[in-house]
């Protein structure tokens, strides 16, 4: 299973390449004064001025409910890095969460109505040696895994925004990635889940449509 | 139809409770993750709750919320704190999944105790963005803001809590956890064209606290 995995993976891992946008920049200031190095302020607040390594790390996000749902050491995931990712470090946790899931819902799902896709290590995807689960696409040429490991949140400009291409205020986005981890998608399509639903399908309150977005505080 | 919903919804309970098994105590999407080093006020400003990414228009939009689950309160203000930074990742250029830009945000107060916001490294920014929380912030081609917003995230989490304490199904797609909460938000807006790469563009987040022991 790790194996097949690494296999596939080894196709988008990682060529060696310097990590930058971290280092300290010159930037020439707006009245023509003398530059300044980030860090501190021109503005009169008190900033940190320490680098990011001088931080210790607490929490990282990526795809929404990764972490949360199928990561089992939280804090060696939270203090792992998308180069972690995709050398498998945390690949095993998830497959196990995943195959235990399976292992007690898909009676469930078939006896919604629902196919759910497989897990089985016996019976892999032809092309991809993998779990039809991990390997079945959710777009063309956007696998399962692909959007998992490493886990980060993916958006190609070049097509519509929408998780999970990016994620918008109003995807519902639980209700998708139990779709797409649970169902076998070429029976059932990405939003099969949402169209029921089995979460609230909206927020509460209408987003911006212009900057920030995000709605105004509720008060009391 | 609703012996559909109930089936699926006891399906999906079924996931949850073996999730809890496993050790976890999940508020999607990711408050409260990681719930062992959440310890009020010193965890909170570094437990990350959602990320979003999309393109709007010409521009790509990134958001970062924290501090979830806040109930709204009198006078109440955004949750900020100076040790704390928040790391915005891009991998644009290579897919090699490192960063090939990554802003940097952090708050800190000015001489009448007003918090400000600092934001390093902003795509077509060309400087550093500063000012005043809870406000638009504009520099270069780049728009920034931070400050307290509503709980964009909507999800049965009530529900979820309760099945898990009485056994008893209680999923109920009306019901969202996140209504009526608030949130603190840090959204930056850019052009595509100032991303550092042609992409696929992977974004993640991360915090950090000053220090070491997290």
């Amino acid at each position: 299973m790790r194996n097949a995995l690494h296999l596939t993976l080894a196709v988008c891992a990682a060529v060696a390449m310097a990590a930058c946008g971290s280092s300290t920049t010159v930037t020439p200031q707006p009245d023509g004064g003398t530059p300044q190095p980030d860090g501190g302020s021109v503005a009169g607040f008190d900033f940190r001025t320490d680098a990011p390594g001088a931080y210790t790390r607490f929490d990282r996000v990526g795809m929404p409910a990764v972490s949360t749902v199928l990561a089992m050491d939280k804090d060696a995931y939270n203090d792992g890095t998308p180069t972690a990712d995709a050398n498998l470090d945390f690949a095993g946790q998830l497959i196990t969460s995943l195959t235990n899931l399976h292992a007690a819902l898909d009676d469930d799902f078939t006896g919604a109505g629902l196919t759910p896709c497989s897990m089985d290590p016996s019976d892999p995807n032809d092309a991809m040696s993998l779990p039809k689960c991990l390997a079945q696409e959710v777009a063309p040429g956007v696998s399962v895994v692909s959007l998992v490991v490493p886990d980060t949140l993916t958006l190609d400009t070049s097509k519509a925004s929408g998780f999970p291409n990016g994620r918008l205020l109003t995807d519902p986005v639980i209700d998708v990635t139990l779709n797409v981890i649970f169902l076998d998608l070429s029976v059932h399509g990405p939003g099969t889940l949402a169209g029921v639903p089995i979460n609230p399908p909206a927020n509460d309150v209408a987003f911006l449509s212009a900057f920030p977005y995000l709605a105004p505080p509720h008060t009391l | 139809m609703m012996d559909r919903r109930t089936r699926l919804g006891g399906a999906l309970l079924a996931g949850v409770l073996a999730l809890g098994a496993a050790g976890a105590v999940a508020y999607a999407s990711d408050h409260l993750d990681p719930s062992p080093r959440v310890d009020g006020a010193h965890g909170l400003p570094a437990d990350i709750a959602d990320l979003y990414a999309w393109k709007q228009g010409d521009d790509v939009v990134l958001v970062l919320d924290y501090a979830g689950l806040v109930q709204p309160a009198a006078n109440q203000s955004g949750t900020y704190d100076r040790d704390v930074l928040y790391t915005l990742n891009i991998d644009s250029a290579d897919a090699d999944f490192e960063p090939d830009a990554s802003i940097q945000v952090r708050f800190g107060k000015d001489g009448n105790g007003q918090w400000g916001v600092q934001l390093l490294n902003v795509p077509g920014a060309g400087g550093p963005i500063e000012g005043a929380v809870e406000q638009t912030l504009t520099k270069g081609s780049a728009k920034a803001f931070a400050g307290l917003r509503d709980d964009p995230f909507f999800f049965d989490e009530q529900g979820y809590l309760d099945t898990l304490s009485t056994g008893t199904l209680s999923f109920d797609s009306t019901r969202d956890f996140f209504a009526g909460q608030n949130t603190t938000a840090i959204v930056v807006e850019f052009p595509v064209s100032a991303l550092p790469g042609a992409g696929p563009h992977r974004f993640w987040a991360t915090t950090g606290r000053i220090g070491t022991g997290g």
